[in-house]
């Protein structure tokens, strides 16, 4: 039987109010390398997973980019094109292939709805603790 | 909150951020404290390796460009791989097509699902850019 709990994450106190965050090991297409990073839970950005330019780049991911046209929308009206590439995202014993977007101004990884509604989400804020759950 | 003055900036340049903040109906202040957010967020050993990596990838789209009507007619739902300006070849899986541009010695490189495209908007929320 799959195991519920996929991976177990944060509360980080570099925010205030502390934010949730869970880590994240992020393969290109090919597998070949790996980074381990922590992704803040954005219910507020609708794609799967923003990282920030450096770790876009120490992955290689420019070289697996799109050219599928992404413009983001930044709260307060503006419009930016975001890089998009692709990669695979795993969390616990689960991989799921992801579009992986980025831009120059990015300073926090993120990940957005469209890779959290894949599972249960729990914030157990009071705890510090968060979790990601197979539904 | 305090007055910072800031000699030299352009009055047409204020006369357009005020135009702007008026139609969003926030304070001409909040929009340069948006912006010189976003500005700060940018560093310029990142800016100056994204150029490089767009000057090769203007030269692969255009590549990717010119052809694809013909491979959404020929080769739809199989993976182009393209790289130093030119289509690699036309393989069954993101991976295969992922390991061919590795393979090309390149600075950036195209991987495109063969299908017909449609323009995507994502909302980022604020967040990404806080200091």
């Amino acid at each position: 039987m799959e195991p519920r709990r996929v991976i177990e994450g944060y509360y980080s106190d570099l925010e205030n109010p502390p934010v949730p965050v869970v880590p994240l090991k992020i393969f290109p297409p090919t597998r070949r390398k790996h980074i381990v990073v922590e992704a803040k839970l954005d219910t507020g950005f609708s794609g799967p997973l923003l990282l920030t330019p450096e770790n876009y780049l120490s992955l290689g991911l420019h070289l697996y980019e799109s050219t599928e046209n992404v413009v983001g929308l930044i709260a307060g009206g503006y419009r930016v094109e975001l890089r998009v590439s692709r990669g695979i995202v795993e969390l616990g014993k689960t991989s799921v292939p992801v579009e992986i977007y980025t831009a120059v101004f990015v300073k926090k990884n993120i990940i957005g709805r469209q890779l959290l509604n894949e599972f249960k989400v729990v914030l157990d804020a009071k705890n510090g603790k968060v979790f990601l759950e197979n539904p | 909150m305090k007055t910072i003055g800031i000699r030299g900036l352009s009055e047409e340049l204020y006369r357009r951020v005020k135009a702007v903040a008026s139609l969003r109906g926030i304070r001409v202040s909040d929009a340069f404290q948006e912006a010189l957010k976003i500005w700060l967020s940018i560093r310029p050993e990142v800016l100056e390796k994204f150029s490089e990596i767009e000057a090769e990838a203007e030269l692969n789209r255009k590549a990717l460009q010119e052809k694809y009507d013909e491979l959404v007619r020929d080769y739809r739902g199989k993976y182009v791989a393209v790289a130093r300006g030119r289509i690699l070849g036309i393989y069954e899986t993101l991976e295969e097509a992922a390991q061919a541009v590795e393979g090309a010695s390149a600075k950036q490189g195209i991987i495109e699902k063969i299908e017909p495209r449609e323009k995507k908007e994502v909302e980022l929320g604020w967040s990404l850019v806080e200091l």
